[in-house]
C-alpha cells in the first residue's frame, strides 16, 4: 500500500513537472509571435500616419466618391482596426504574463524561515489602510502563532486573502473581518473571515481557477489571485478552501504544512 | 561594415531592420535564420563559398535558433582565431542574469535585452542602430 502510494506521489509529481514546463513554454513561445503582431501594428500606425499627414493635398485631385471612400479609410477604418488589434494585443499579453507568473510560482525556491505570522498580517493590514479606512471595516487579527513557511509567499497569500475579504464587503454594512490561527499536530491553520457579499455555492470550486471571476464583475481584477494563492499553498504542502454564504460571508481557512518537502508543482 | 542578423523570426528581423534604418543606419544588413548560416557565411563555405560580401562584419544574434542555437555559433565564432575579433552583439528576450553571464563568459561583446514592448523595442534598437554607426572596426576583420 505504502509503496503504491509512493509510486502514485512520483507520478503525479511528473505530471506537475511536466505541465509546469509547458506552461512555461507556451508562455515563452507564445509570446514572440505576439511581440511581432503589436509590432507590425505600431508599423501600419506609422505608415497611415504618413498618409494621413499627405492627405490634404491628395484629396482635392479625386473624385467626390473616392475621397468620401479614403478619407473614411484613413480617419475611421484604419484607426479602429488597430485599435482593436492592440487593445487585443494587450489583454493576450496580460493573460501569458499571468501564466508565466503561476508557473513561476509554482517553480520559485522557497526560503523557509520562522514568521511571525502576527506581526506579518500587521504589516498586511497596514499596507491595506487605506482600503479598510474607507469602507470603515473592523480588522481583528489573532493572535496568530509562528509558522515555518516562505516571506514572501505568506505575505503573497495573507495580502491577497485579506485585499480580497475588504474588495468584496457589501456597501453600507459596517465590514468585519477576522484574522484566525492554530498549530495543530501536522498543519497549522489560518483563516481569513468576511462578512462581505459571499460566494455562490455553485461558483465556489472556481473562484480558484486562473482566470475566472465570478458574480458581479464590479471589482477590478484580473481573476488571478486565487489561483496563485492556491499554488503557493501547495507548495507549502497545504490545502485552500472556501466556505461562504451568499449575503452573509465568506472564510478563506489555509494550511501550512510543518514539514514541507518544497518540490516544484504545477496548478 | 556589414551588419549580419542572426534572427529565425523573419517578422521580428523586419522590424529590427526598419528601426535600423530609422537610426539612419545605411550599411548593408544580411539576415541570416540559422546559426549554421552565420557560421558559413562568416567563413564563405558551403551555401556562401566563394562569396564576396564586404567586410568587416558586425554580428547581432539571436539565442534562439533552430539547429545551431546562438550559444554555439557564439562558442564557435569565439573559439577560432580567424573569426574570434568579429564584433558580436547578442540580442537577446530574456533578463535571465546566468544568460547573460554565459554569453559574456563564452566572449559576446555586448549582450542587450529586447524589451517586449514594442515602442521600448523600437526606441532600444533605433538606439542600438545609432551606437553602430560610430562603431570603428578593424579592417578586413
Amino acid at each position: 500500500m505504502e509503496g503504491r502510494v509512493k509510486e502514485r506521489t512520483v507520478e503525479l509529481e511528473e505530471a506537475n513537472e511536466e505541465v509546469r514546463r509547458f506552461a512555461y513554454i507556451v508562455s515563452h513561445d507564445l509570446r514572440a509571435p505576439l511581440v511581432n503582431l503589436q509590432g507590425f501594428a505600431s508599423e501600419l500606425r506609422i505608415a497611415s500616419d504618413v498618409l494621413q499627414a499627405a492627405l490634404p493635398a491628395v484629396l482635392p485631385h479625386l473624385e467626390p466618391s473616392q475621397r468620401t471612400d479614403v478619407s473614411h479609410v484613413l480617419d475611421q477604418d484604419i484607426p479602429e482596426v488597430l485599435g482593436f488589434i492592440e487593445t487585443s494585443v494587450t489583454r493576450m499579453d496580460h493573460l501569458i504574463g499571468a501564466i508565466l507568473h503561476l508557473s513561476r510560482l509554482g517553480h520559485r525556491d522557497l526560503h523557509l524561515e520562522s514568521l511571525d505570522m502576527q506581526a506579518l498580517v500587521h504589516g498586511t493590514v497596514q499596507t491595506l489602510a487605506h482600503q479598510i479606512a474607507a469602507c470603515q471595516a473592523q480588522v481583528t487579527v489573532g493572535p496568530l502563532p509562528t509558522v515555518t513557511a516562505d516571506r514572501t509567499a505568506m505575505e503573497q497569500i495573507m495580502g491577497n486573502l485579506m485585499a480580497n475579504a475588504v474588495a468584496y464587503l457589501v456597501p453600507g454594512r459596517p465590514g468585519e473581518i477576522v484574522v484566525t490561527g492554530e498549530r495543530h499536530a501536522d498543519v497549522t491553520v489560518f483563516a481569513v473571515r468576511d462578512n462581505g457579499r459571499g460566494i455562490a455555492t455553485d461558483d465556489i470550486p472556481k473562484v480558484f481557477e486562473p482566470f475566472r471571476r465570478v458574480g458581479s464583475q464590479d471589482v477590478p481584477g484580473e481573476g488571478m489571485g486565487l489561483a496563485y494563492v492556491r499554488i503557493l499553498v501547495q507548495r507549502h504542502g497545504g490545502e485552500i478552501w472556501c466556505h461562504s454564504t451568499w449575503g452573509v460571508g465568506t472564510t478563506f481557512t489555509v494550511t501550512i504544512a510543518h514539514q514541507i518537502a518544497g518540490g516544484p508543482r504545477a496548478f | 561594415m556589414t551588419i549580419v542578423l542572426v534572427e529565425d523570426d523573419p517578422g521580428q528581423a523586419r522590424l529590427i531592420e526598419r528601426n535600423l534604418r530609422r537610426a539612419y543606419c545605411t550599411n548593408d544588413i544580411v539576415t541570416l535564420s540559422a546559426g549554421q548560416q552565420a557560421v558559413d557565411y562568416r567563413l564563405k563555405e558551403c551555401t556562401y563559398a566563394g562569396a564576396t560580401h564586404a567586410l568587416p562584419l558586425l554580428l547581432l544574434l539571436d539565442l534562439n535558433l533552430p539547429g545551431l542555437d546562438g550559444y554555439q555559433v557564439l562558442t564557435c565564432l569565439k573559439a577560432d582565431a580567424p573569426t574570434r575579433h568579429i564584433p558580436l552583439i547578442i540580442l537577446s528576450t530574456t533578463e535571465e542574469p546566468s544568460e547573460t553571464e554565459r554569453c559574456y563568459a563564452l566572449g559576446c561583446n555586448i549582450y542587450l535585452t529586447k524589451p517586449v514592448e514594442y515602442e521600448q523595442f523600437a526606441a532600444a534598437i533605433r538606439q542600438l542602430g545609432l551606437f553602430l554607426s560610430i562603431v570603428k572596426l578593424p579592417l578586413g576583420v
